[in-house]
């Protein structure tokens, strides 16, 4: 029997950039991966079968996502997907899971993968859009700390789609935006945010937003701190994780805002939240981050679905059926896949930086402040990203 | 600069001080900042204060914030209320609420009571040189701490100063405290009155419910939808009603949805079992919430995906229950998730409770109508015509029959009082005032021919309306009998044409027999003589036969007249007896008349009928007695009546027969064996002639042991009176 048992298998492909810039964040996906298929595979798997995840490095460029996702399809006949993280290898391995009506769970944030244009029928976006994000920050910041805004956001497509997200936001609520400052992706020059802190200075915001990530958000961090902008008006990091937080000198950090679609310290206000941060510090012997929450959300999407259907080979259509329109909640509060363009909606929190007197031990860098519970406002209409025809889900 | 050098002696100084102060907690302020700004003017000439500041803390977060302040930047508050937050127990602030006790730093630049180094740039930054913090209390409780910020270093400070700022503080807690509880006494009398305010709409609002309900349930249901939208925000309203039937919550009435949402709802009517919130809410019998409805699994996927698409995102279910039984539900909306107040479902609830109690009426109005349409269709398909009258005499229905009885338009006669001013109006109309007009007792029957080119005769039977015991009204069945009257008067004319043209021919045929059988025309041998004595006896029967055909004829058609007198009824028994006296004597029959010796009371009869119906009795008795049998006739009176009683032993009548022996042509099987000869129409015409005497004809018999017939006349002269009076005006009817 148990012979019979390790031959059958099912394989769920993992593709993402393993390795270069987004190394950290795409580890942590695959280790929340691991522990969802973990677990199930100890509940003797899906369908009879062991789940076996195939892992592929992408290193980020979409160019090779696509040479991994036809040999995952064709070679290794993997059965679904769940992985990506930015927005170009999101699209890369849209198009060939489209092609060849595979599943993907898609974890990367991006504004675009849920458009009609792009749209394959067979992804869903567990990561939350770069356009929610805005309108959850906005949200409380109006709310929180103010309604005059300055932002500075890197000069790329991620960059424009925060900017874009605020501008919406600002002219439905009637806040100001009294200014924007583009910054070259990535910040290379040491003036790159000190020149437009005398604008800022003289435009008096009451809140500083930042919309980039990464190192350049490290360096908008240091520099703001050490202008002593924070004394003058609050500070709102966008989206950050828990990688680049760790990487700031708490003297530098205390008292800024960040955003982020989970944090580990959720645990101690919801059980779901305990439920997988335990597991997974148990595991990995680190608390999860945002990515991880996403890997192993989107995997235990995929696998109960799947094994909800009950058919091997994976009935792609049957899946994404199921999918639409259900309410799911695995480590944070309930979640929604909007049966139009299969988002998640999904809640985000406002997180405030501690000071080092505060810290009582490793990874304790933040506090949850505020939650921007969601509604249909944080996201563009179906009919805005071009689904009115499939207001009622693409399998209904 | 060095603080003002007080010593124990001026104690006195800083009581008075406080004293002056305090005057400025004047509750009439009502306004900390007010208070704050008049303080710091006292403040900062008798301590030399640059800056004043009230640090509360937030609940859920343990935060501290400054509250309120005099002579502080923005950028200092801000940092502190919103970038750098200090936690209770950390700082100088932090510390003072922590520990209960006053602390201060006369340099700020070195003292190490202020633990952070960004914190003491930020102090220094905003200029101050020495700060101290007191903690203040309300009793026991701790409940802020009140900071005084210099920017000239005090050098030292002394007890009374302290304890001055520190009684201030209190103070300030004790009016911060007085002004929250005066807000609060405020907020509720402000509340109370809005409660009010908010029953008395909704007072009307229900008040137009139960006015509107009927007329329009749109309407009504869009003064409650509004009421709904302003006070809680909400964005629509379905009403659903259970369909007993199909065990379905059907949706009846919406306001604020889509023509696609309704038809939604329309189609996919709420099963009680499909675990849709409504449906939940009608089974459980309670009120069933959800703030977010796209990730309430209690709500089924396609409704949760039309809801998103709509624009609504929460919802409450209220079951509509009247008197323990669920009748309905129905739906609040929002456009935005939602939390459910208290008050709101309270609100929601009575709201409920009232739609329910409409819906109820609804109900019981609806099952009303159909009975009174199924009653309408009912009597609308009658074949006789019904005219209904209220107590007061108001037509209150007029089926159809009755329109083409009376060529009247219902809808014209319905609720009018028939007087001698609508007879004027047409024929038609002094039809109606006529049969309304009609002298009759409960359950009576008259004929009516009514006026006008289209002539109809009605049976009339008026028959009273009751609730239980209770008249209420009254009703004339009309039934035409136009037809059964010209067949009846078709019917006579044949046979009384026919028996005119059969006696004069039998006449002749008669006497001619009587000729030839008395051998008047010649002598007849004797089987010539038996066989016209039976021929000029069957000739004979054939008149009566034709003579009791006419006189039936003559009585039905009401050609007869009757003629009542009061006279005496016993010697018209005994003219009846000397009459039959040679019938008696052929069958040697023994006949007696037994009278009463007293005169009898004279009694109101029109004789020559009369005699008919007492010869044909007789007679009968004569025919049926067998050759040397009995027949006792009795007169006498009674309590209230004359009796005649005929009494014979003959063949009497079997029991099977006995119903219908007054029945025209009737003859019973023992009598047709007994007496081939007879008409059986002579007990119809006695009984047809008593009927017009309101006399009563009855009998008794046995097979083969004889019969008793008793004739019965009022003697009650009022009865007579009447009866008289009314056989006129039945003659009068009938010509």
């Amino acid at each position: 029997m148990m012979t019979d048992k390790t031959k059958k298998i099912i394989k769920l492909g993992f593709v993402s950039g393993l390795s270069g810039v987004l190394e950290r964040l795409a580890n942590n996906q695959l280790k929340g991966l691991k522990l969802a298929v973990d677990e199930m595979n100890q509940r003797d798997g899906i369908l009879g079968r062991q789940i076996k995840i195939i892992v592929k490095d992408d290193k980020s460029d979409p160019r090779l996502t696509t040479k991994l996702y036809q040999e995952s399809i064709y070679q290794d006949k993997v059965d679904f997907f769940v992985g990506q993280l930015s927005a170009g290898t999101q699209l890369a391995a849209n198009k060939e899971t489209k092609k060849a009506k595979k599943i993907l769970i898609s974890l990367g944030n991006t504004n675009e993968l849920t458009m009609a244009r792009y749209f394959s029928p067979y992804t869903f976006h567990q990561a939350i859009t770069l356009y929610m994000i805005a309108q959850s920050i906005s949200k409380w910041t109006y709310q929180n700390l103010g309604r005059k805004w300055f932002i500075v956001a890197a000069d790329y497509e991620w960059g424009w789609h925060i900017i874009e997200g605020y501008k919406a936001f600002a002219k439905r609520m009637n806040a100001k935006i009294v200014g924007i400052a583009k910054v070259p992706f990535p910040a290379s020059k040491d003036d790159d945010y000190t020149k437009h802190f005398p604008e800022i200075l003289k435009k008096k915001p009451e809140v500083l937003i930042g919309g980039m990530n990464g190192s350049d958000q490290l360096k908008f961090i240091r520099e703001v701190s050490k202008a002593g902008l924070k004394r003058k008006m609050s500070i709102m990091n966008s989206l950050s994780e828990l990688g680049i937080i760790e990487q700031l000198d708490p003297e530098d950090a205390v008292g800024m805002y960040w955003g982020a679609s989970f944090y580990w310290k959720l645990q101690d206000i919801l059980p779901i939240a305990k439920k997988f941060v335990s597991r997974y510090s148990e595991k990995f012997k680190e608390v999860p981050s945002a990515y991880s929450a996403y890997g192993y959300s989107g995997a235990m999407e995929a696998l109960n679905v799947i094994d909800k259907v009950g058919k091997y080979p994976v009935d792609s259509n049957k899946v994404a059926q199921g999918l639409e329109g259900r309410i799911f909640a695995h480590y944070k509060h309930p979640e929604w896949w909007r049966p139009c363009d299969h988002q998640a909606f999904q809640d985000f929190y406002i997180l405030k930086l501690k000071g080092p007197e505060e810290r009582k031990y490793k990874d304790d860098s933040s506090e949850i402040i505020g939650t921007a519970s969601w509604d249909l406002d944080i996201e563009r209409t179906c009919k805005n990203l071009g689904h009115a025809r499939n207001m009622w889900g693409h399998f209904a | 600069m060095t603080m003002r050098k007080k010593t124990i002696k001026d104690s006195d100084y800083w009581l008075k001080t406080i004293n002056a102060i305090s005057t400025s907690f004047n509750l009439a302020s009502r306004d900390i900042d007010i208070i704050l700004r008049a303080l710091a003017k006292k403040l900062v000439k008798e301590l030399g204060a640059s800056a004043l500041a009230i640090w509360t803390v937030e609940e859920k977060t343990h935060f501290m914030r400054i509250e309120e302040s005099v002579n502080l930047s923005k950028e200092y508050i801000r940092y502190f209320n919103q970038t750098d937050r200090i936690k209770v127990g950390q700082s100088l602030v932090g510390k003072v609420m922590s520990g209960r006790k006053t602390l201060y730093a006369l340099d700020v630049k070195s003292e190490k009571v202020i633990t952070i180094a960004r914190w003491r740039d930020m102090i220094m930054n905003e200029g101050f040189k020495s700060t101290i913090s007191v903690p203040m209390f309300v009793g026991k409780k701790i409940v802020g701490a009140f900071s005084v910020y210099y920017k000239t270093k005090v050098d030292s400070i002394d007890t009374y100063q302290v304890q001055f700022i520190e009684i201030i503080a209190n103070q300030i807690a004790i009016t911060i405290e007085n002004i929250k509880a005066y807000g609060t006494i405020e907020q509720y009398g402000s509340n109370l009155l809005g409660q009010v305010e908010k029953l008395l709409y909704l007072q009307k609002v229900t008040e137009s419910f139960s006015l509107d309900f009927y007329k329009s349930m749109g309407k009504s249901l869009e003064s409650y939808a509004d009421y709904i939208i302003k006070r809680f925000n909400a964005s629509g309203i379905s009403v659903f009603r259970l369909e007993k039937d199909s065990n379905i919550l059907k949706l009846i009435a919406s306001y604020g949805l889509s023509k696609k949402h309704k038809t939604y709802l329309e189609k996919h009517s709420a099963s009680l079992e499909s675990g849709t919130l409504v449906g939940l809410a009608f089974k459980q019998k309670k009120i069933e919430t959800s703030s977010k409805v796209f990730v309430d699994e209690r709500i089924d996927k396609p409704w949760r995906t039309l809801l998103s698409i709509e624009g609504k995102s929460a919802m409450a279910a209220f079951p509509l229950v009247v008197q323990d039984e669920k009748i309905g539900a129905i739906i609040v909306y929002y456009k935005k998730p939602h939390i459910f107040s208290k008050e709101e479902i309270g609100t929601l609830s009575l709201l409920a409770q009232y739609m329910g109690i409409s819906l109820l009426n609804i109900r019981v109005f609806d099952s009303l109508r159909l009975e009174q349409q199924k009653m309408v269709s009912m009597i609308n398909s009658l074949h006789e015509g019904l005219i209904f009258y209220d107590l007061k005499g108001k037509i209150t229905a007029f089926n159809l029959r009755s329109e083409e009885l009376l060529w009247l338009n219902g809808k014209e006669i319905i609720g009018k009082y028939i007087s001698q001013k609508t007879r004027k109006e047409s024929v038609y109309w002094e039809n109606l005032y006529n049969i309304k007009n009609l002298v009759q007792r409960e359950f009576g029957i008259k004929e009516y021919t009514t006026k006008g080119p289209h002539k109809v005769i009605l049976e009339i039977t008026y028959v009273p309306v009751r609730d239980g015991y209770k008249k209420i009204g009254a009703m004339h069945v009309l039934r035409d009998i136009t037809r059964e009257k010209e067949i009846e008067l078709l019917k006579s004319k044949f046979i009384s044409t026919a028996s005119h043209q059969m006696r004069t021919p039998l006449s002749g045929m008669k006497w001619a027999i009587d000729i030839l059988r008395k051998g008047d025309a010649g002598d007849l041998n004797t089987e010539q003589k038996e066989l016209t004595d039976k021929l000029f006896l069957t000739t004979d029967n054939l008149i009566r036969l034709i003579n009791d055909m006419l006189d039936v004829t003559r009585i039905e058609e009401g050609k007869t007249g009757y003629n009542f007198v009061l006279g005496d009824l016993e010697k018209l028994v005994e003219k009846v007896i000397d009459d039959l006296n040679m019938n008696i004597r052929k069958k040697e029959i023994a006949l007696t008349f037994k009278k009463q010796k007293q005169p009898l009371p004279k009694i109101a009869f029109d004789s020559d009928k009369l005699d008919i119906a007492v010869k044909n009795v007789i007679d009968n008795a004569i025919k049926y007695t067998r050759p040397n049998g009995n027949v006792a006739i009795e007169l006498q009176a009674g309590k209230n009546s004359l009796l005649l009683t005929i009494k014979d032993d003959g063949i009497g009548i079997p029991k099977k027969d006995q119903k219908f022996i007054f029945v025209k042509f009737f003859r019973a099987e023992n009598a047709i064996k007994f007496q081939t000869e007879g008409s059986g129409l002579g007990l119809y015409i006695a009984k047809s002639i008593m009927d017009k005497h309101n006399s009563i004809i009855t009998f008794e018999s046995e097979e083969n042991k004889g019969a008793i017939f008793t004739l019965q006349f009022p003697i009650d002269p009022k009865k007579m009176l009447k009866f008289a009076k009314n056989t006129e005006d039945s003659v009068n009817e009938a010509t």
